[in-house]
C-alpha cells in the first residue's frame, strides 16, 4: 500500500522546475546589483564624509594661519608661505593627493600635517587686493569626469583677510 | 503563478524601499554640504567686510545674491548683510557690527535661519 502511495505521490514538473530556477537566478541577479550598488555608494559617501570633515579641519587652521600671518607668498599656485616677523613660518603646499602644511619657526620645522583631498583635486592660491589689504584666496576643486554617476560634491573656496585683526595689518603693510 | 507574484511584489517593494533609502542619504549629505559651503561663504563675505577701513563701512542692511556654488546647492539662498553702531564704553573707540546671515528655504518653503556670523570692527585711534 505504501510503495503504492509513493508511486502516485505528486511531484514537480520540468516547467515548475524550470520556473523555480528562472525566478530564483532572477532574484539572485537584481540582489547582487543591488549590493554591489550599495556598497559602491558607501565607498563613495565614505570618500565625501571625509573630505568634508578634512575642509572643516582645513577652514580653521588656513584662517587662524592667515589672520596671525603678515606676509604671504604665492611661489607656485599650489604653493603658499604664510610668515610673520617673529620668524614663523607657515608653508601649504600639495604633495600628490594629500594638502600639506608645515610650520617653522627660525627655519627649523615644529608641526607638519597633511589634509586629505579626493584624488584629482586642484590646489589654487591666490592674493586679492581689499582696499588696503590683501585677501589669500584658496580655492580646491574636484571635476568629476563627464557621464560620471557621482553626485555633486561641494568644494572649497576660503576667501581670508591677511593679519586679521587690525594691528596686523597695520604690520602688513609696506 | 501565485507564489510569482508575491515574489515580483516584495521584490518591487524592497526596490521602492532601496531607492527611498539612497534618496534619503543623498538629501541628508546635500543638507550637510549646503550649510557647510553657507558657512564658509559668510565667513568669507565677512572677512571681504573687515578688510574695509572703519569709515567705509556704511551703516546700512542689504541683501546679496551669495557665492554661485552655494547657489547651486540652495537656490533659495539669500545672503543679508547687516552693518550697525554698537555703543561702546567711554575709554573705548567706536565699534560697528557687521552681521552676515545666510538663510534658505526649506522642504516645506519655509524661510529657515541658516547659519549667521558676527564681526565687530572697532576704529582706528591715533597713538
Amino acid at each position: 500500500m505504501n510503495g503504492r502511495q509513493r508511486r502516485y505521490r505528486r511531484g514537480f514538473s520540468i516547467i515548475e522546475v524550470t520556473v523555480a530556477v528562472v525566478t530564483l537566478s532572477v532574484l539572485v541577479s537584481i540582489a547582487a546589483v543591488m549590493f554591489s550598488s550599495l556598497l559602491k555608494s558607501q565607498r563613495q559617501f565614505t570618500l565625501r564624509e571625509r573630505q568634508r570633515r578634512e575642509f572643516v579641519r582645513l577652514d580653521a587652521m588656513l584662517r587662524s594661519d592667515i589672520h596671525a600671518a603678515t606676509s604671504a607668498v604665492i611661489k607656485e599656485p599650489d604653493q603658499c608661505e604664510l610668515t610673520t616677523p617673529a620668524g614663523d613660518t607657515w608653508r601649504y603646499e600639495m604633495q600628490d593627493d594629500w594638502l600639506v602644511r608645515v610650520y617653522s619657526r627660525d627655519d627649523k620645522q615644529l608641526q607638519r600635517e597633511s589634509f586629505f583631498l579626493r584624488p584629482g583635486s586642484q590646489l589654487t592660491f591666490k592674493l586679492a587686493q581689499a582696499g588696503a589689504r590683501q585677501l589669500v584666496e584658496v580655492q580646491i576643486h574636484n571635476e568629476q569626469p563627464a557621464g560620471s554617476m557621482q553626485s555633486h560634491h561641494a568644494g572649497y573656496l576660503g576667501q581670508v583677510l591677511l593679519g586679521g585683526g587690525a594691528v596686523a595689518a597695520k604690520e602688513a603693510q609696506p | 503563478m501565485v507564489e510569482l507574484s508575491a515574489t515580483a511584489v516584495i521584490l518591487i517593494v524592497c526596490m521602492v524601499l532601496f531607492a527611498q533609502l539612497l534618496a534619503l542619504i543623498g538629501k541628508q549629505e546635500r543638507i550637510a554640504d549646503a550649510r557647510q559651503v553657507a558657512l564658509r561663504t559668510a565667513a568669507n563675505r565677512l572677512e571681504g567686510l573687515l578688510a574695509k577701513d572703519f569709515a567705509e563701512l556704511p551703516l546700512a542692511g542689504n541683501t546679496e545674491s551669495p557665492a554661485l556654488e552655494l547657489l547651486e546647492l540652495l537656490p533659495s539662498a539669500e545672503m543679508k548683510v547687516q552693518v550697525s553702531a554698537v555703543e561702546s564704553a567711554a575709554e573705548q573707540p567706536a565699534a560697528k557690527q557687521i552681521r552676515v546671515e545666510i538663510t534658505w528655504l526649506d522642504a516645506a518653503g519655509v524661510r529657515v535661519p541658516g547659519v549667521a556670523l558676527s564681526a565687530w570692527k572697532h576704529a582706528e585711534v591715533a597713538p
